[in-house]
């Protein structure tokens, strides 16, 4: 066997090494000092590095390790969010109080792993490279879930994934195993070359892709798969909260990405419907749902159900017009979910509580506070000018452009109930009265990742070229 | 003049005013107040330069400013004023700067009031000059925000209800008009927001298709208007909003929606503006109907005047429905003399329940020993309300009534009925305020003060001046409604 081309590949995944290697010297750093502070610089530092790596390198499209992997724009893309994401989940959670200081540094190895693993799902091309990326992640998932010691909601919320996880991720290996049984080959070109203009198997076909929708809609918190989202999300430390949010799920769509467009693109009446529909449902029970939440991270969960939803239109329109409303989408949603969760972060730092009603006259004593959640909160619900108007308007258009007026409709209908429940946050903080004086004065940690979030909020809102222009160059190579 | 991009500068003047704002400390409450009366003077002074600036007799948008904004989707900063505009940003202008004196008189979180106010200013003003409609649309949504606030902050005993029912209402509309709005951009070729590029590519849209997109932008407008039945957000907003909110609210913005209809809906898709034409003014005689008798039966001060809101607004949507220069003219010439009088209604009502601590209208009586001066105000133009002859308000409704009197005569002569209903509740409303025995609980209440009265006299000079020579302002407008006639394919 020739080991030249593999040694050849590996600088390719050079990022996905060094955040590997990060995570063990922190893994082994955890146990030998004190300072756990110097293993989050340690975690930056690496991911700032890797961040660098992966924007400077420019991208040529290959096939790597004997087609498991590729290296393409679309790759990348999802590489850069991720590596943004770990950089603002390790920022906010620095001086998080409910983690003991103790169990910090593995916090960070965790996080840096579960980004190698959201790496390897962007770029994977065949389907045991795909399954091992999603179960890799979900392990780790499954950990943070339950990383608040001593916490019952916390252990509960471990184990509710756990459980539900390992079922969705079986059903998919089922359908795997079908799909391999059907073509002989896990590789998703191959895939698509052996089934073009085949249509012998109509039944198992539709078996196959409702198997993958299902263990990838858990991770994207899909309707009926999202049962598992309110619960962890309210149990998790919030950090790792806030990192669900985004992490897993934009995974989730990558993969579902490139599984439905290159794998199963000729099947595309198999499951545009279908998926149709669940984008329909999911925005209808996550909205429908928020509405009567108290605690705010449960709001959240919701919120992001329903986000899901409209992200999913993207998808259901399956051209590259869609694809490009949906990176917006996944993007804009990343920064204002984040910014949303980091002032929680920063209020529950000091107050110990997530219930709405404790945010009531948050406005009157931690007025920078209070308006930065309010932004996010009106971008989440879609008001101009902020990032979340130009994500929905992408998706809007894709959806009319594209002839699907049905599911525009249904998103603008589900935006307005939405805005209600957003509202009732801002209700509380600026229209009710404090029951006690609180003032915020966040971590600088902290205070800078949620200003880099409004920043980038009001920029994308104002300005959105620059962005529209990095997504359409990343994903114009992909989908022929 | 020096080449300034004056339309830029009079839209974004009040967000300097608010970065300004940020740095002043809150206790600072006069500062504050200076700080924005001087923003909203200098608009206005701004608003004036550009009529200096303005060729009247020209048709079309001038002063013109387009930068490329979002090109892979060709979207376009593009401002531009024509009279239709130029007369709305006056109003806007003039409105904010007499509303904020009338702000004086919040006492509460000042600072974060202000703010919202000129954030308020920015929409409106911008929501009047974008000739591209995205820039409409994100124009038209920020004034949803701050005005949320306004009332839900500031507002009466049902604020939270009265805010969160104003903007999910809103928010409703204009989802559609967003999906209208995107529907004619993928119809038109090439691919254009514009609205210049639109009206020139009006003929190509096929009639079902220009009544389904009008049928969407109709949500967003008439909620704004408010046509009936799509009012009920209305009386709720205007009663619990506080003094100076009201006086936007109902002054400028639901002229934006007016200004939707007469701007996009009507030149961009002529063929359903036509098909419609007979549906709208049926919704247009029930608001100006409906609207008076409601109103006739309000105990409630300002809940009276919001309803008498609804009942003119009516004779605007009659004057466009009419699709003829005279009905437009009085059409348009209504949005204005409603903003410039039912801006000072709610002003007076301020004042008067500032003093008594209740609009409550069967609480008074014989006012007019105790505040001569408040009561002439309040006579004045509770008349220009009701439509007498030498006021402003009789010439829009004359013009109205005539223009849809050539197109539904059946509809416009039970439409005149409404304006008997009208001087029957202003009159209904005067003798139980100022005539009648004095309540003697009202004995020592103190009459209007300099500062309220100076607010309320350019309104009254307005209202004086359109009143006896109305050709001031429909100078300035006729062109700009010429040139929509023609889009429309039924110019004279």
């Amino acid at each position: 066997m020739n080991v030249a081309p593999f040694i050849a590949d590996i600088k390719y995944i050079l990022p996905e090494i060094i955040l590997t290697i990060a995570a063990l010297v922190i893994l082994i750093f955890s146990v030998l000092i004190k300072n756990k502070r110097a293993l989050a610089y340690f975690s930056l530092a690496s991911l700032g590095i890797t961040l660098l790596y992966v924007s400077k390198t420019p991208v040529i499209t290959t096939s790597l390790f004997s087609g498991m992997l590729v290296n393409d724009s679309f790759a990348a893309f999802f590489k850069i969010i991720s590596i943004i994401i770990a950089l603002a989940v390790i920022l906010i959670s620095l001086e998080y109080k409910e983690i003991s200081p103790n169990y910090r540094g593995e916090f960070y190895c965790f996080i840096l792993l579960a980004t190698t693993a959201i790496m390897f799902m962007g770029a994977a091309s065949n389907l045991l490279m795909i399954y091992l990326g999603v179960e890799f992640l979900s392990l780790i998932s499954y950990i943070i879930a339950a990383y608040w010691r001593g916490n019952v909601k916390s252990s509960e919320s471990g184990l509710k994934y756990f459980l539900i996880g390992t079922a969705c991720s079986i059903t998919m290996l089922y359908g795997i195993s079908l799909l391999y049984g059907l073509t002989g080959s896990l590789d998703l070109e191959q895939i698509n070359a052996i089934l073009y203009g085949n249509t012998s198997q109509p039944a198992a076909i539709s078996i196959i892709i409702l198997t993958i929708l299902i263990g990838l809609g858990f991770k994207i918190a899909m309707v009926p798969v999202h049962f598992w989202c309110p619960d962890v999300y309210e149990g998790a430390p919030t950090p790792v909260t806030a990192f669900f949010s985004v992490g897993p799920k934009i995974a989730g769509f990558a993969v579902l990405l490139r599984f439905l467009l290159t794998g199963s693109i000729f099947f595309y009446e198999h499951w545009a419907h279908l998926l149709g529909i669940l984008a329909i449902i999911t925005m209808v029970v996550g909205n429908l749902t928020a509405l009567s939440q108290t605690n705010i991270k449960r709001l959240l969960a919701y919120s992001s159900i329903a986000h899901a939803g409209y992200a999913l239109i993207g998808l259901v329109i399956g051209t590259h017009i869609g694809q490009v409303s949906l990176f917006v989408y996944l993007l804009t949603y990343t920064v204002m979910n984040l910014g949303a969760f980091a002032v929680v972060i920063a209020v529950s730092n000091k107050i110990k509580s997530d219930e709405i009603k404790d945010y009531a006259g948050l406005s009157l004593h931690s007025p920078y506070l209070a308006a930065a959640l309010a932004v996010f909160l009106l971008s989440l619900a879609g008001i101009p000018p902020l990032a979340g108007f130009i994500g929905k308007f992408y998706i809007f258009s894709a959806a009319i452009e594209e002839g699907f007026i049905t599911l525009a409709i249904a998103a603008v209908i589900n935006s307005v109930i939405a805005a209600y429940y957003y509202f009732i946050v801002i209700k509380t903080m600026y229209l009710e009265k404090p029951q006690a004086k609180i003032e915020i004065k966040p971590a600088p940690s902290l205070n800078f990742a949620l200003i880099i979030a409004l920043i980038l909020t009001l920029a994308i809102g104002i300005y959105p070229q620059p962005i529209l222009d990095f997504v359409i160059h990343t994903s114009s190579i992909f989908i022929p | 003049m020096f080449g300034l991009p004056l339309l830029s500068l009079i839209i974004f003047l009040p967000v300097l005013g608010i970065l300004i704002l940020f740095f002043i400390p809150k206790a600072q409450t006069s500062t504050i107040r200076g700080v924005s009366v001087a923003t909203t003077l200098v608009t206005f002074l701004l608003s004036l330069l550009i009529l200096a600036h303005f060729n009247t007799a020209q048709p079309g948008f001038q002063l013109e400013e387009k930068l490329s904004w979002i090109p892979q989707v060709n979207i376009n900063y593009h401002v531009g004023v024509d009279g239709l505009s130029y007369s709305m940003i006056f109003l806007t202008a003039l409105l904010c700067f007499l509303a904020c004196f009338a702000s004086f008189s919040i006492k509460d979180r000042i600072k974060e009031y202000f703010i919202f106010y000129l954030m308020l200013e920015v929409g409106m003003i911008g929501t009047f000059l974008a000739l591209d409609l995205f820039l409409f649309y994100v124009f038209w949504e920020i004034t949803l925000v701050p005005m949320y606030f306004l009332i839900g902050i500031w507002g009466g005993s049902r604020k939270e209800y009265a805010a969160i029912k104003f903007f999910l209402y809103t928010l409703a509309g204009s989802v559609f008009m967003l999906l209208g709005i995107l529907a004619l951009y993928f119809n038109s070729a090439p691919h254009t927001f514009s609205i210049v590029e639109l009206i020139a590519q009006n003929s190509l849209f096929p009639r079902l298709f220009q009544n389904i997109i009008f049928a969407a932008l109709f949500f967003g407008f008439a909620i704004k208007v408010p046509v009936f039945p799509f009012h009920t957000w209305l009386p709720d907003a205007h009663v619990e909003a506080p003094t100076p909110a009201s006086v936007l609210l109902a002054g400028v913005l639901l002229k934006m929606g007016g200004y939707g209809f007469f701007r996009i809906s009507y030149p961009i898709l002529p063929e359903a503006a036509k098909f419609f034409a007979p549906a709208i003014a049926l919704l247009a005689l029930i608001g100006i109907v409906y609207g008076a008798f409601v109103a006739m039966a309000q105990t409630d001060f300002k809940k009276m005047v919001a309803y008498s809101s609804v009942s003119h607004m009516g004779f605007v949507m009659l004057g466009l429905a009419s699709l003829n220069p005279i009905g437009f003219s009085g059409a348009y010439l209504q949005m204005f003399n409603h903003g410039i009088i039912t801006g000072a209604m709610f002003l007076l009502v301020g004042v008067l329940y500032d003093r008594a601590h209740t609009r409550d209208l069967n609480a008074f009586g014989g006012l007019r020993e105790v505040v001569p001066v408040f009561s002439g105000m309040l006579i004045f133009f509770s008349l220009a309300s009701l439509g007498l002859p030498g006021l402003s308000g009789f010439v829009s409704e004359f013009l109205s009534l005539l223009g849809g009197f050539k197109a539904f005569r059946l509809f416009t002569i039970i439409s005149v009925t409404g304006i008997i209903v009208t001087a029957g509740y202003i009159l209904f409303m005067i003798q139980r305020i100022l005539l009648g025995p004095l309540n003697p609980k009202w004995k020592s209440l103190a009459e209007i003060n300099t500062r309220e009265i100076l607010t309320l006299v350019p309104l009254l000079i307005l209202t004086l001046a359109l009143g006896v020579y109305p050709k001031l302002i429909l100078d300035i407008l006729n062109p700009g409604l010429n040139l929509i006639l023609k889009a429309i394919g039924v110019a004279n």
